[in-house]
């Protein structure tokens, strides 16, 4: 059975070079799981070095789970763009698995739904009534309709309390 | 007035008023600030074109009953500065025109987990990557006019 490569075995350190994470491995009996190098990059945080690992694998071959390891992975590391390409791929190979369905349909590009919708004309009065009260209400959430004030409180949870309908109210926090 | 191209097709299809103010109690520079709807609860974010994702507050977020056990459960995301766990999800975000026409996408929202009482001190954030990437976007600091549009054909 093939052993994953531990932290301390492959002493990781922080390195500027992308090749870096390789090159440890290499050395390590267990280099053949390319994936593990995609895990040692998420845990250092190093997002180059994952984009570089990444680049080097094929995924035409790999499963499900690996491609769904991959984007959590990814994910860990900072390397957003390269979960969504995964994410996609993965989709795109595996119709029938949910997770990778899922992954696919979260980190998708946004897409716009409707672009015909009306007006909002009471942004206007609300954002007057923050230029206007903001000092007087500083770290507090208030709760908005036609620049009249509803509700304010310390916190969200207590605006939430007082407030039955939240159709057409501005909710915020004032900074 | 909107914009448009110099053949005539619209660059912009709604426009609205933005605050130009510093986001947090500890921020000193001013920033976009914006109001939209989350999941149809109209709130505040900030345009953070160096962000990813709508950082959805996890306040609006609790407001809104994001379950997060129906997003992806482990990211990490640095906002300003904080590195923040959380967990990502598809929101429906519409920016809301005073003039013109308010427009509804799908984006990425990333919402921040917080520690039993830990406090959160920033607001929510539309990023470019996962968020604002596909739309056409543009400011005009006389007016404090934001304006936006889809993309010809949809997304």
């Amino acid at each position: 059975m093939r052993r994953l490569p531990q932290k301390e075995d492959v002493r990781l350190q922080r390195t500027p070079s992308v090749s870096a994470l390789p090159a440890i491995l290499e050395t390590r009996e267990d280099q053949g799981d390319s994936l593990a190098i995609l895990e040692v990059a998420a845990d250092l945080r190093d997002e180059t070095a994952f984009v570089q690992a990444a680049r080097e694998i094929d995924w035409s071959q790999r499963s499900a789970a690996d491609f769904a390891r991959a984007v959590r992975l990814a994910l860990a590391a900072g390397a957003h763009l390269v979960a969504r390409h995964l994410a996609a791929q993965g989709a795109r190979l595996y119709s029938e698995h949910p997770e990778l369905q899922k992954m696919a349909h979260i980190l998708a590009p946004p897409r716009v739904v409707k672009a015909d919708l009306p007006p909002v004309p009471s942004v206007r009065a609300n954002q007057d009534w923050l230029r206007t009260h903001a000092g007087e209400y500083k770290g507090q959430w208030v709760a908005l309709q036609n620049g009249v004030l509803l509700v304010a409180a310390a916190t969200a949870s207590e605006l939430k309390i007082h407030l039955e309908n939240k159709d057409h109210i501005l909710v915020t926090k004032v900074f | 007035m909107l914009l448009s191209f110099e053949d005539g097709r619209s660059f912009a299809q709604g426009a609205c008023t933005f605050l130009y103010r510093p986001a947090t109690e500890e921020d000193v520079t001013p920033r976009i600030i914006v109001a939209v709807q989350i999941e149809g609860l109209q709130t505040e974010t900030v345009v953070d074109t160096g962000g990813i994702y709508l950082v959805c507050a996890p306040e609006i977020a609790d407001l809104l009953n994001v379950d997060p056990t129906r997003g992806l459960g482990t990211a990490e995301l640095n906002i300003r500065g904080i590195t923040a766990s959380g967990s990502l999800h598809r929101l429906s975000l519409t920016l809301l025109a005073e003039q013109g026409q308010s427009l509804e996408l799908e984006a990425t929202a990333f919402v921040p987990r917080l520690q039993p009482n830990e406090p959160w001190k920033l607001p929510s954030f539309m990023g470019l990557m996962g968020c604002l990437e596909r739309l056409r976007f543009a400011v005009d600091p006389a007016t404090d006019t934001f304006y936006f549009g889809a993309l010809d054909g949809g997304d």
